[in-house]
Formats: structure tokens, C-alpha cells, sequence
């Protein structure tokens, strides 16, 4: 076969190779329409298919199906800047958060009519019925659902303010970057619907942005940094029963998963280990990976991923299958 | 791109990326397609013959089929790929929610279906080529097929589930069904 067709049976041969699949276009029919009196600034859907539209300084739920106004608060006044924020648009979801499936929406650095200062409200996501409130916090992060309890772990992040100024006089800058900014965290466990509060801490460590888990596993509340450091605390009294991993500078990284099996904490670090999640003995490990970029459970196996190599382990004897 | 057999390892697929960026993320799109999400670019492929499908713009956002509202800070058109909220799982906790909630009960039936329908591939993306305009997209589990809409205005965000399209157009909101003219595919005899 001379080189003329060689070349063309390969060119033939890549162009089928990358053919692409037949696009199947759809159409839309408008079903609602919605004018408001200003420009929306943002909208978000919510679990129960209802969406929360920011028009101006009004808040207003908007049932997704039919365009229907649900609910609405005339005016929500914002209570300062939220740390990190850059523009309008980037406070869509910041400071907002929905417990999935309980009905429940927080709402944190606002002030309703009649407010003297910032606060943080929850409210009934169906009926707009204000629900509770309290003194606003720093930044809310998110909410650990407790969905047995009907409670919730309020992930609180606040400003360490002489960790930021003692920053920008190291780098003599006024302009430091704000998403540069130190942080550590409170947490506070309270009733999603009465709001009344079962305990709050502090997380003592400092931290800075970055790829950051706070998740419930048990009795356990985990916290997990840039996919090293992991602390732990007891859910019954918020008490920090260890904290493992160097202090480092965050990751942009995306958060590899923390599980729970046969009683134990699986999660990756340096390598992928399942400890004890009270006394943070170690029971078993994945070593020699490289770094780890995924893990997941399935029907009493471990997976675990990393940029040399994968294993796969019985997650009750960490035995490789 | 590797893929192996679950439970014993053994390799099933080993195919080579086409793509010019290294991808950071993939998902599952169908029960036989895969879609790598790099920086620059969204690729989709056969995992179970390792055939590129196609490559389009990069990700511009990303649209669950159950979707709440959880990411701090949301990115600005909601290309949330990691949840940070966990949601009820096992029989316990689902008690606590049907005790607990405030949604109305078709809210909450319409909630436990949805949680219940992550193996339904009903999540879809929108992607930004440079030149074009966006398009949303998402790959039909039947078929294989990537399905395709052109939505009017900005800030687009999909319910497939609801099959609703929202979109912005200043102070204007749309809801748009989408109309599916699919043909199913044909039996083989």
C-alpha cells in the first residue's frame, strides 16, 4: 500500500473515529411568563420546585411549574458585605441556605422591616412565614441536616481579624485580596423549626479558603481541609475529639468524599485510610497511589483512585480484592 | 480513560483521551456515555468502546435534576459539580424528614422522587464554544443521543425532571416546556 492511500485510509479512519453522534434538537414551548418591576438579579431553584428570585431588594418565591407567585419579602436589606464578596452577582446563593427536603431556608446578614441590625432568619420556604431568628453571623457556609433530630449543624465561618490585618501589614498592602482572608469555624447544632440552640462551638484552627467538607457520619462531626486535614467533633456536645494533618494553604481541588463503613472512617490524605472515628486509630490503608483523586463505597468494597495506580478493597478487612 | 469490572478490577476499556485539556471531573451521562469536563472543554465518550461522541465548549453550567439550593459560594451559573449538602439517606433519617418538614405533601412526594431518581441521568449542561451561542444539552438514556435546546434570554437553569427551561430577559422570567420529539428507538428484530 503506497503512502498516498495509507494517509487517506487514516485520515477516513480518525474521521470515523471522531464522527460525531447525531444531535437530536428540541423545542421549547413558553409556558409562563413573569414581568417583574425591576431587573432580576439573580434566581436559584430550591428542592421543593420553587425558585427564589432576588428582584432588586425584594425577595420573592416563584412556583417553578406554573410561574405562580408564592411568597414574597417586599424588602431585604443586606447587613454589611459578606467576606470574599466581589460583585452583585456573586452573592447569588451566598448566605442562603436550604435544608433539602425539610422546608426550612436560612437566610443570614439581612435585615427584614422592623430589624434594628443584621440578622440571621429562618423561614418556611413554602409560606414565606418567618420561622425564627438570631443575631447575624460572619458567613454562613451551610447546614448539616441532622434529619433524624429535625436538627441542624449551622457551619458558621468568621473572620479572623487580627490574623487579616497582621497579613496585610506583612504584605503592606491595604488591597489584599479578600478571598485571601483567614477563617475559622462555629459551628452551632439548634431545632431547624423553633431555631432554639442545643450547643455552639468554636473550631479552633485557623484556616483559609479552600476546598473545605463539614459533614455528619454517625456521632461525628468531620471537618476536612484541602483533602488533608481532618478534624473531628463530638455531635452530643460540639467538644473537637482530635484534629489530624499540617497546617496548609488551601486547594482549589475538588473535595474527595469522606464515607462511613463497618463503623469506620474512610477518607484519603496521604493515602486512603479507614480509622476508628473516636479514638482515630487506624485500621486499615490503601497505600501507593500517588494522589488520591476519588474514592467511593459500593456494596462492601472500597475504591479508591489515584494518579499511579486504583484499588479496590473489602472495607471491612481492608483486604484488596 | 480506564474502565474495569467493579468487583474483580479486571480491565473492561482502556481508550485514549482526545481532548485538549486534561479533564478534572467526569460523569456519568448515560448508562454508556461519559461526559469529561476539562477547563477549556466538555467531552462526551462511549465507555464501553472508548469512542469519542463529541467535544464541545467549555462548561458554562450545570444543572441537577435535583437540585436545592447548597454551594457556598454558588458560582455564578450554578456549575456546582460537588454537593455540599448531604441528603436524607436510609430509612431513619427519610422518617425524620416526612416528621420533621414543612413541605407541603406533594412537595415532599414530589422531593423523595426525585432523591430517588439519581440513577435517571436527568441532570444537563450548558456549554459556551467560543463564536457560538450557549446551547443546553444532555445525552438521552435510551438512545445515546445528545439532546439539544437553544434558550432565549440569560441565566438559563433546567428542570428535565419538571421538563421546565427558566431563563432571564431583564425584568422578564420565562418558564418554557420543553417539547420532546424524540422517536423511541426502534426495536431490532
Amino acid at each position: 500500500m503506497n503512502r498516498s492511500v495509507k494517509t487517506h485510509l487514516l485520515a477516513v479512519s480518525c474521521l470515523l473515529l471522531f464522527v460525531a453522534i447525531p444531535v437530536n434538537s428540541q423545542k421549547l414551548k413558553l409556558t409562563w411568563s413573569k414581568q417583574f418591576a425591576q431587573p432580576v438579579l439573580w434566581y436559584v431553584r430550591t428542592s421543593p420546585g420553587i425558585l427564589l428570585v432576588q428582584v432588586g431588594k425584594s425577595l420573592i418565591a416563584v412556583d417553578e411549574a406554573d410561574g405562580r407567585q408564592l411568597w414574597m419579602f417586599p424588602v431585604v436589606e443586606p447587613s454589611g458585605k459578606s467576606l470574599g464578596g466581589l460583585d452583585a452577582a456573586a452573592d447569588r446563593g451566598r448566605n442562603i441556605v436550604e435544608v433539602p427536603g425539610m422546608g426550612v431556608l436560612l437566610l443570614n446578614r439581612v435585615k427584614l422591616p422592623g430589624d434594628s441590625d443584621g440578622r440571621l432568619i429562618a423561614v418556611n420556604l413554602m409560606t414565606g412565614k418567618r420561622l425564627w431568628d438570631a443575631p447575624q453571623v460572619d458567613d454562613l457556609m451551610t447546614a448539616v441536616p441532622l434529619y433524624e433530630s429535625g436538627q441542624a449543624i449551622l457551619v458558621l465561618r468568621r473572620l479572623e481579624k487580627k490574623a487579616f490585618v497582621k497579613e496585610m501589614i506583612i504584605t503592606g498592602s491595604v488591597r489584599l485580596p479578600m478571598l485571601l482572608y483567614p477563617y475559622r469555624f462555629e459551628f452551632e447544632r439548634l431545632d431547624l423549626v423553633t431555631g432554639k440552640p442545643q450547643w455552639n462551638a468554636e473550631y479552633e484552627r485557623t484556616f483559609m479558603p479552600g476546598t473545605a467538607t463539614v459533614k455528619a457520619l454517625g456521632d461525628h462531626l468531620f471537618v476536612y481541609y484541602g483533602n488533608q486535614v481532618l478534624g473531628c467533633v463530638d455531635l452530643t456536645n460540639g467538644k473537637v475529639l482530635w484534629a489530624d494533618g499540617s497546617k496548609l494553604f488551601g486547594t482549589g481541588s475538588l473535595a474527595l468524599p469522606l464515607e462511613m463503613a463497618n463503623g469506620k472512617l474512610i477518607y484519603g490524605s496521604k493515602n486512603v485510610q479507614a480509622i476508628d472515628p473516636i479514638t482515630q486509630k487506624a485500621d486499615w490503608g490503601i497505600y501507593d497511589l500517588g494522589k488520591i483523586t476519588g474514592i467511593f463505597l459500593h456494596d462492601g468494597l472500597a475504591v479508591a483512585l489515584g494518579e499511579k495506580s486504583i484499588a479496590a478493597v473489602d472495607t471491612t478487612s481492608g483486604t484488596e480484592r | 480513560m480506564h474502565s474495569l469490572e467493579r468487583s474483580t478490577g479486571k480491565p473492561l476499556l482502556d481508550a485514549k483521551l482526545h481532548t485538549d485539556s486534561f479533564p478534572n471531573h467526569i460523569r456519568l451521562a448515560s448508562p454508556d456515555v461519559v461526559v469529561t469536563i476539562a477547563v477549556t472543554e466538555v467531552c462526551a465518550y462511549n465507555f464501553k468502546t472508548g469512542k469519542k461522541l463529541f467535544t464541545t465548549g467549555k462548561l458554562a453550567a450545570f444543572f441537577r435534576s435535583a437540585a436545592f439550593l447548597d454551594n457556598w459560594p454558588m458560582p455564578e451559573d450554578g456549575a456546582e459539580l460537588v454537593r455540599m449538602t448531604q441528603m436524607p439517606s436510609g430509612d431513619a433519617e427519610w422518617a425524620g424528614v416526612r416528621k420533621g418538614t414543612l413541605l407541603s405533601p406533594d412537595a415532599l412526594k414530589s422531593f423523595e422522587d426525585s432523591s430517588a431518581e439519581t440513577e435517571a441521568f436527568l441532570d444537563a449542561y450548558e456549554t459556551d464554544a467560543e463564536g457560538s451561542e450557549r446551547k443546553v444539552w444532555w445525552i438521552n438514556p435510551q438512545t445515546n443521543r445528545q439532546v439539544e435546546i437553544t434558550p432565549s434570554g440569560a441565566h438559563h437553569d433546567v428542570d428535565r425532571r419538571l421538563g421546565m427551561v427558566f431563563s432571564l430577559n431583564g425584568k422578564l422570567m420565562l418558564g418554557t416546556r420543553i417539547e420532546s420529539d424524540e422517536k423511541p428507538p426502534t426495536a431490532v428484530q
